[in-house]
């Protein structure tokens, strides 16, 4: 069984980890703070963001706790921004960024086409649930990742380092 | 042959623009000239750099010719930004992108994976993507990076994102 989703998917996370790397590497620390607009998110959000987004990757696919339960508050999604300084700093997020990027890359090595068309691992009601199965977790955790990817390449722009 | 890598960006491709088509139902044609931030682009401008990107899908995949030859030069990547009055009507470009969105689903539906290992139909002109299935990823993306972009819009244009949308 040559599992050529599986592959795919793994390939397909490679790029765009480094796609969001491309827009998390040119930022320095004083950087990331900045907002993409007064009283908006700002980059340390943003990243601490990513971060949580893809720890619980590994809850939702059945492959292990999460590293950072702390963060699953401050950085969920309904989390309300608070200034960039009351965040952990920015070399320890991109630390744990690395960190959760090799947890998730150890699961894409191990996975199976039969193991995606399987329901995920929080699901409590197949029908009603809107990813189902933990071949949707992966596309859809990694388009949402692009998403943010996105709107870190605002603060690029600002900071004067990239084209547009 | 049931070709399950084209079958999973087919299925990516529906999910990447319906999650970008929501923001783009939520945001009204005032809310799209809003830029991003102070400077920088429009939402007129990401729409029609949205656009020309599915329009030169086609080219990339050896399937046809640009439906919209002029927006590559008015949106391609490194155009220079101009006023959003220089750019077509917010109601022309919501339809160009609808009639090329029908027109790229019909080129995933007709995929097959021993295709997709082929080299790129613009090798020549541009080799950083080397096969089709580097360019169906990249392109997909791509457009994900942009609709958080076009997210910041919402945000900033005050607007509730909700599935009713």
């Amino acid at each position: 069984m040559d599992n050529p989703v599986s592959k795919y998917l793994s390939a397909q996370y490679d790029s765009m980890v480094n796609w969001v790397n491309g827009n998390i590497d040119p930022l320095t620390d004083e950087e990331l703070q900045m907002e993409l607009s007064p009283g908006k998110n700002h980059g340390i959000w943003i990243l601490g963001h990513l971060i949580v987004s893809d720890d619980d990757f590994s809850l939702y696919m059945g492959k292990g706790d999460l590293l950072f339960p702390e963060y699953y508050e401050i950085f969920g999604a309904k989390s309300k921004i608070q200034p960039a300084e009351s965040y952990a700093p920015a070399t320890l997020l991109r630390k744990q960024w690395k960190e959760v990027v090799e947890k998730s890359k150890k699961i894409y090595a191990e996975l199976t086409d039969e193991e995606l068309k399987q329901p995920h691992a929080k699901i409590e009601d197949f029908e009603n649930d809107f990813f189902k199965t933990k071949e949707n977790i992966a596309k859809f955790w990694q388009l949402h990742q692009m998403y943010h990817a996105g709107q870190l390449s605002v603060l690029v722009s600002r900071a004067g380092k990239s084209a547009y | 042959m049931d070709n399950p890598v084209s079958k999973i960006l087919a299925k990516q491709y529906v999910e990447s623009v319906g999650w970008t088509d929501w923001i783009l139902r939520t945001l009204s044609d005032a809310d799209l000239k809003l830029e991003i931030a102070p400077g920088k682009n429009h939402g007129v401008w990401i729409l029609g750099h949205l656009i020309a990107c599915e329009d030169d899908f086609t080219l990339f995949m050896g399937k046809g010719e640009l439906s919209l030859p002029k927006y590559q030069e008015l949106f391609g990547e490194g155009s220079k930004l101009l006023p959003v009055e220089n750019y077509p009507p917010v109601s022309d470009l919501r339809e160009k992108w609808n009639d090329l969105i029908r027109r790229n689903k019909k080129v995933y539906d007709n995929l097959n994976d021993i295709e997709l290992i082929e080299t790129q139909a613009q090798i020549e002109k541009n080799d950083f993507w080397k096969t089709k299935e580097d360019i169906a990823v990249h392109w997909q993306h791509h457009l994900m990076y942009h609709a958080g972009q076009l997210g910041i819009l919402t945000s900033k244009a005050g607007k509730i994102m909700t599935p009713q949308n």
